[in-house]
């Protein structure tokens, strides 16, 4: 009797620790992993095994490049050589016609360019004086959100660019912005733009084709309305002769 | 009862193992294959070729397969090694069917997996050092010093 009591604790203890073993499992399981891999899943959502994208926009990649760029005269450290780094890297990649390196390239250029002009307001210049018609009053962007007043600046929008980047920055010095942290999100704001205006242009151009297509659609229809034996009839009605075709 | 309590104590044996004691065992080599591979690492939960039951239940699998270059990263459960195959002639693992393939070989073994992701997914430097020496030597003969940008320009053209 006894002997049967404890065969149950012990079963309990066991069915615990492998409760417990179960539970750190779940725990020690790891979260996703980086954006370059993308999971594969079968028709039936199963998932089947993580694809990783190959790129030539590696930390040996950028290694090799700077020492071609040491080699080309360059030193380390100064903008030229940051500029050349990036330069041989797209041309790498442009070699390996990779497109998504060349596109995070031109991203990583955007970002470094910007960084090097420096939207700090300590470091600009306004043009207030060039365009001496800006002044506080009519300067619309004081009361623009930060954010989008320095996306507005740092992405130059607009047709009369040059007056409208003068209110802008003068609107950045007065409420002293650092409009340096949205440098990336005016990259992707930028991209957008352009994805959105390509996909307008298409959009337009179908328009254009459709309207074509319709346009001989309707002359073939007339042609072959014209081309079609009619059949009418005539009565008299009132004195005068009717003739309805169809 | 016996071998219920021996089988107990071998599965409690087995969770025991991990990939560290494995790898310091040093079999495993550079150079050898995914099915020698697999076969050194014991059926515990966490290692490079098996999945656990909470793999199946969240639906996750272990590892990255590179098509484009025929390359593989497998790992343990904890990210503490990333064992990168060449995976020539194969495609992959199967942590469904844990099938190995003889033609996949261990290339290199990184304890940072960023690392492993270059080298498994990094696609080759293609600009030679000779390419960029007959370019610059042109280049300066054309009155272009070095360091500047129109020098680098010239270079890079030639490339």
């Amino acid at each position: 009797m006894c002997f049967e009591k404890n065969m149950i604790n012990l079963k309990i203890n066991i069915l615990k620790f492998f409760v417990y073993v179960v539970f750190l499992t779940f725990l020690n399981t790891n979260s996703s992993l980086t954006n370059e891999i993308v999971t594969g899943y079968d028709e039936k959502g199963v998932v089947q095994r993580n694809i990783g994208i190959a790129t030539s926009f590696t930390r040996e990649a950028m290694a090799i490049s700077k020492n071609i760029c040491m080699d080309l005269g360059f030193v380390k450290g100064t903008v030229n050589f940051d500029f050349c780094t990036l330069k041989v890297m797209k041309k790498n990649s442009e070699i390996n016609n990779d497109e998504e390196s060349i596109r995070e390239i031109k991203r990583q250029s955007y970002i470094w360019g910007l960084k090097n002009q420096s939207f700090k307001t300590g470091n600009t210049q306004s043009n207030t004086n060039e365009f001496g018609k800006v002044t506080q009053q009519d300067n619309k962007y004081l009361r623009v959100p930060e954010k989008v007043l320095c996306i507005q600046y740092i992405n130059n929008y607009g047709f009369f660019s040059e007056s409208k980047q003068a209110q802008r920055l003068e609107a950045i010095q007065k409420r002293s912005i650092d409009c340096n942290k949205y440098n990336d999100e005016a990259y992707y704001d930028l991209e957008r733009r352009n994805a959105n205006f390509h996909k307008a242009l298409q959009d337009a151009f179908h328009g254009i084709m459709d309207a074509q297509i319709q346009k001989h659609e309707s002359i073939t229809e007339n042609y072959r309305n014209a081309n079609r034996n009619l059949s009418c009839s005539s009565r008299v009605s009132a004195g005068k002769i009717r003739t309805s075709c169809y | 009862m016996k071998y219920f309590f021996l089988s107990i104590f071998l599965i409690f044996l087995a969770s025991c193992a991990t990939t560290q004691t494995t790898m310091e065992s040093k079999k495993i080599k550079i150079g050898m294959n995914q099915v020698d591979f697999c076969n050194q690492f014991s059926e515990f939960t966490g290692a490079p070729c098996s999945s656990s039951f909470m793999d199946g239940y969240k639906n996750v699998v272990k590892g990255v397969y590179y098509p484009q270059l025929a390359m593989e990263i497998m790992h343990d459960e904890d990210k503490k090694y990333f064992f990168v195959f060449s995976t020539k002639n194969s495609s992959g693992y199967n942590y469904k069917t844990r099938k190995a393939s003889y033609n996949s070989k261990l290339l290199k073994i990184f304890t940072d997996f960023e690392e492993a992701k270059d080298f498994a997914g990094g696609k080759k430097f293609s600009i030679t050092s000779k390419e960029v020496d007959n370019a610059l030597e042109i280049c300066e003969k054309q009155n272009l010093k070095k360091g500047t940008i129109e020098l680098m320009e010239c270079v890079l053209k030639r490339i």
